[in-house]
């Protein structure tokens, strides 16, 4: 009896493996199947969106081409308006599709660096050519080399559009390919990808009116020249000197900082009441406080904004800071987040910028930050004489401008050259706005609208 | 009666499986789906908000075992690409550019951010204007980076696992 159910019980058991094992089989057929179809379909259209991208940036540096080759004889100042917002557009929506090839920065961040020039160049032409101002014959020039390396750079892409059609080249496998390191990269595209970064490798350094202009990268802190180098034991003593309220127990060095502007000595300080994590940094010339940032999250609001205020002063002036005034200020979480500019007399100069954030609970400084300030302050700067009383700039701005506060300021503009300005605060309707008018052309320089909410405040 | 209670065993066995491999089927459809919308709860309003949103579900992917001042550094890695002429113009454009994020490639930018996570205040002082990078564009882990290029770069400094450089 034993045996005999031993075997019904394998005979069972043998069929139904195999029945199970059938169905196994056919639903990972089936699922793999599907998959296989699914996969197919995504690669698809992931294929159709890369080449729909490169399409729009080959159409795109061929109107770029032209425009600029049109630019080049060009003698009207609204002509020349209208060609340059035409190219800036044109470079921005090039640069946008470029941006969504997955070609990596390697390859094409000289033709990325080419694009956002030509469109911040033509800005700056059509801002000049709206205030009628001539375009000289140097600013000439740079539209002719401008045009050869579009010239080119459509050249390059056009030869890359013919390997595309032949199916030469595929921009899902040359993805997949430098992600897996395989080096199968190796096909016709990146050959034209490098060729053209190696054309660009003699592209001139343009120097103009804007943010991506050449000699930003190059500039220099006005606060650090001259000072001399301390060592890591100094910068570790002058910490201690300056933060000696904090009641530090321990400073850690976390290394340092080099081959950027402002050099430094990175610590990390342990303080005796609380468990905070705090990054300190120290310039290498001249020993500055650079940097200050804590971890800490204040759970609840225990101190007024003003007495914050006051802490954030305070410790300004124990570091020797003085003259600084409050320009804005943000409290979000628990923390007040404040902007001082340095008061030259009774002009604000807000290149001249510190950052304190200050704990809303305990007062205590959770944060600091002045690169600005190293990058640009003077005690005393050589402000131009303005050909403009503050009476007649305010004749020059919308009348429905309702003013609240008028102001003497410098201000950067995007290429960190610095204007001096009369500054008008007030609203229309609801809405807060700043209007700088310059104080030497008595153009307007800028208007701004202030973006206010619970948090933020601006206290000039 | 034996032979019936082994039968109604089996039977349990099969019902038991069957129910089991349903259930799991149905988890790893709907889990992505329920793990999703777990990453979108808590997005606010206002348009800078949501920048600080984005910025911080991309932090999150990528440096979330770090420390503060790690995190406080990929923020702004990401915010110095935006101000550079050889990058996409937008938070947005950056972080979605095609292999530009680790964390983007793999889907680990959706992972949620858990309730107690700093990355929200980390990318609120990159914002405000704390860079502990010193203007670094890009950064990488010297333990898994395989990519020859990146090495080249100029080193800034190191934070954590991360080296920073331009």
């Amino acid at each position: 009896m034993n045996e005999e159910h031993k075997d019904k019980r394998a005979g069972v058991s043998k069929g139904f493996l195999v029945a199970m094992l059938l169905l196994v089989f056919g639903v990972c057929a089936g699922v793999g199947a599907y998959y296989y179809h699914y996969s197919r379909n995504m690669e698809q259209s992931l294929d159709n969106q890369y080449n729909r991208a490169f399409e729009e940036v080959v159409n795109y540096v061929r109107d770029i081409d032209v425009s600029l080759n049109k630019g080049k004889l060009i003698s009207s100042s609204s002509q020349m308006a209208k060609l340059s917002t035409e190219l800036f557009m044109e470079a921005s929506e090039a640069k946008s599709n470029l941006g969504q090839l997955p070609i990596s920065q390697e390859q094409l961040k000289n033709a990325s660096k080419f694009l956002s020039q030509v469109g911040d160049y033509t800005y700056m032409l059509s801002q000049k050519s709206i205030n009628s101002q001539e375009i000289t014959n140097e600013e000439y020039d740079t539209l002719l080399k401008l045009s050869t390396y579009a010239g080119d750079l459509y050249d390059n892409l056009s030869d890359m559009q013919d390997d595309l059609y032949k199916g030469n080249i595929n921009f899902r496998r040359m993805q997949a390919a430098s992600k897996n390191n395989l080096g199968d990269a190796k096909q016709a595209s990146v050959a034209t990808l490098t060729s053209i970064e190696k054309e660009f490798q003699n592209y001139p350094s343009l120097i103009y009116d804007g943010p991506f202009s050449e000699h930003i990268e190059k500039m220099e802190p006005v606060m650090l020249k001259g000072k001399p180098n301390i060592s890591m034991k100094e910068a570790k003593a002058k910490v201690a000197d300056v933060l000696k309220e904090f009641h530090i127990t321990k400073i850690e060095s976390t290394g340092e900082s080099q081959n950027t502007v402002i050099p430094t000595y990175a610590f990390s300080i342990k303080l005796k009441e609380s468990k905070a994590q705090i990054s300190v940094e120290v310039s290498k010339s001249g020993g500055y406080l650079v940097y200050m940032l804590s971890n800490t999250s204040p759970d609840k609001t225990k101190i007024k904004f003003d007495d914050a205020s006051k802490k954030a002063t305070a410790f300004l002036g124990g570091l020797g800071l003085k003259d600084m005034k409050q320009s804005y200020y943000e409290v979000k979480s628990n923390v007040a987040t404040i902007n001082f500019a340095y008061m030259q007399g009774n002009t604000i100069i807000y290149p001249d910028l510190i950052k304190v954030k200050v704990s809303m609970q305990t007062g205590a400084i959770l944060g600091f930050e002045s690169q600005g300030y190293l990058m640009s302050h003077l005690d005393k700067r050589d402000l131009p004489t303005p050909k403009l009383t503050m009476n007649d700039a305010l004749a020059k701005i919308n009348q429905r401008l309702v003013v609240q506060k008028k102001a003497m300021a410098v201000i950067p503009t995007d290429s960190k050259a610095e204007v001096l300005c009369y500054e008008f605060t007030g609203y229309v309707g609801k809405q807060h706005y700043i209007i700088y008018v310059n104080a030497v052309t008595g153009a307007e320089q800028k208007i701004l609208l202030l973006l206010e909410n619970k948090s933020g405040v601006l206290t000039m | 009666m034996k032979k019936f209670l082994m039968k109604f065993k089996k039977r349990k066995v099969k019902i038991f499986c069957a129910v089991m491999g349903v259930a799991m089927a149905l988890t790893a459809v709907l889990y992505p789906i329920i793990g999703a919308q777990n990453t979108y709860a808590g997005a606010s309003t206002s348009s800078y908000a949501r920048q600080v949103q984005l910025l911080a579900r991309a932090v999150n992917g990528e440096a979330r075992g770090e420390s503060y001042t790690g995190q406080v550094a990929v923020a702004a890695v990401i915010l110095n690409r935006v101000s550079h002429p050889s990058f996409p113009k937008t938070i947005a454009g950056v972080i979605y550019q095609p292999g530009a994020f680790t964390a983007v490639s793999d889907g680990q930018i959706n992972h949620p951010i858990s309730s107690n996570s700093t990355v929200y205040k980390a990318c609120q002082d990159a914002m405000n204007g704390w860079d502990p990078t010193h203007g670094a564009i890009y950064y990488y882990n010297p333990r898994t980076a395989t990519n020859r290029w990146i090495r080249s770069r100029t080193i800034i400094k190191t934070i954590g696992r991360h080296v920073f450089c331009k």
